[in-house]
């Protein structure tokens, strides 16, 4: 019922969430956020729409692609409050996602949080030490214990 | 009549330039101090970024300071940088501002505080890898920057340099007399009151926005207005993007005719056609080809066959004040 009534909206397909692995060296394997920015900025109708969708959406399934539509949706909005908070949820479903990591780096740089700035310079290492520390969720408190540890074993530049 | 001599405004701004080392977008300095450009991004050295903030604190301007960016060549990039296909000739090297290196800051400057928050990330090379701005935050910048909307948005469609020659395209789309506020060939050589791409030559989203703009600067540096308004009257021979030529001339009847031949840009391979043109003193265009004379005698042609690519198409332009 997602896929189809996301599919009417948008006219793409709503498929599964890949995993952006530091180790594919790839840019980035998620095209979605790009298809909707330019479906979004031509046609803001659309947004609107998706915004209407989307808690419904979050109540039916909970998963990685979700939360990051989530996300994606409340960025096009300009809400980076509400897109890094999604997108730490994605995160925390799958902190090896490079894309999930991006994007929320990228949010917080919107709300002048110098989090974002961090992640932005030191990707790969918050990668690694989430998995290294035991992170089990991913939040502003938990991003700064590992950049805390970065600092300390200057890990970063 | 002298053209392309460096020029600086008497006071109103002069700080910028002078710290700069040159005038490269003093107008739009001026523009963000007068209150009509909303934000503008820039790069300092980043030796120099406190005095920088110091200036633009005196004219009632906020900096956010966003990365350090150190240039780097992309021919010698190492292959394992993951994205550098898609990075431009404008290369570097991304660093946190702590960094203990020399290199550029990339810095947004605005007179509210607020929007600086909407400056726009410039894909550089972080950790080996490009880290690139979600496409949105491209698509919207031009709008954070005060360009009006039909022009980012004609932007969005042409600017395809695998399918459009951009320039052309806004030639093409423009029916009437060309306006000199519309003119963006001089942009990088100081003279000219926009920074952006117009939709066509006559926008009047456009006109609206310079007659704003040069109407207060006129009123602070009247020299310097006419400085700009003389160049931006030029005849312009347009190839391709980066590749136009300014002339101290006139067109009658299709025909230019000039006494001197100047390349604006500051991208030396569009340079290329300088001397051909050197040696005439007027031509006309046929057929996609460009027939130079001297006099009567034709002493040069740029065919199709010395082009940089299939978009490569000249055409004349030359802007009015009506």
């Amino acid at each position: 019922m997602m896929d189809k009534e996301f599919c009417e909206i948008t006219g793409f397909l709503f498929g599964p969430r890949l995993t952006n692995r530091l180790e594919a060296k790839e840019l980035r394997t998620d095209r979605l956020f790009q298809e909707l920015a330019n479906l979004v900025f031509d046609s803001p109708e659309v947004l609107t729409a998706l915004k209407s969708h989307i808690d419904g959406w979050l109540e039916k399934e909970c998963s990685e692609r979700t939360q990051a539509l989530a996300g994606y949706i409340a960025y096009l909005d300009e809400d980076y409050e509400k897109a890094s908070s999604a997108f730490m949820k994605a995160v925390t479903m799958n902190p090896d996602n490079l894309d999930s990591w991006l994007d929320l780096a990228f949010s917080l740089y919107h709300l002048s949080d110098p989090l974002g700035y961090a992640i932005i310079f030191n990707y790969d290492v918050f990668i690694s030490l989430y998995r290294e520390m035991g992170v089990e969720q991913c939040s502003r408190e938990s991003l700064k214990q590992l950049q805390a540890e970065i600092n300390r074993d200057r890990l970063e530049y | 009549m002298v053209f392309f001599e460096r020029v600086l405004p008497e006071r109103f701004c002069r700080e910028f330039a002078e710290f700069k080392g040159g005038a490269h977008q003093i107008v739009m300095y001026m523009s963000l101090v007068l209150g009509i450009k909303p934000l503008l991004d820039d790069w300092i050295p980043s030796s120099r970024l406190g005095a920088f903030i110091d200036l633009c604190s005196n004219y009632g301007l906020h900096v956010r300071a966003d990365a350090v960016h150190c240039p780097v060549n992309p021919g010698a990039l190492s292959d394992d940088v993951v994205g550098k296909e898609y990075i431009t000739s404008t290369s570097a090297i991304g660093f946190p501002l702590n960094a203990e290196v020399e290199g550029n800051v990339h810095l947004f400057i605005s007179k509210d505080k607020e929007l600086l928050k909407r400056g726009m990330w410039y894909p550089v090379i972080v950790r080996n890898r490009v880290i690139e701005q979600p496409r949105i935050d491209i698509l919207k910048y031009g709008e954070v920057l005060g360009y009006p909307s039909c022009c980012v948005r004609f932007f969005k469609k042409y600017n395809n340099w695998s399918r459009y020659n951009f320039l052309l395209e806004i030639h093409s789309h423009s029916e009437a007399t060309p306006h000199y506020y519309c003119n963006p060939f001089t942009k990088d050589a100081v003279y000219s009151y926009i920074y952006h791409m117009p939709c066509n030559f006559r926008c009047s989203e456009t006109i609206s926005l310079v007659s704003r703009l040069r109407t207060e600067i006129q009123k602070r540096e009247p020299g310097f207005v006419d400085a700009i308004d003389r160049h931006l009257n030029m005849p312009f021979l347009v190839f391709y993007e980066r590749k136009f030529y300014a002339f101290d001339g006139f067109i009658d009847d299709e025909r230019l005719y000039y006494s001197q031949v100047y390349f604006p840009d500051s991208w030396r391979p569009g340079k290329v056609y300088l001397k051909l043109l050197q040696s005439g003193n007027n031509l006309h265009i046929s057929d996609g080809t460009v027939h130079i004379f001297s006099g009567r005698r034709e002493v040069a042609s740029i065919g199709s066959e010395m082009r940089e690519n299939d978009f490569e198409y000249p055409f004349l332009i030359q802007f009015g004040k009506q």
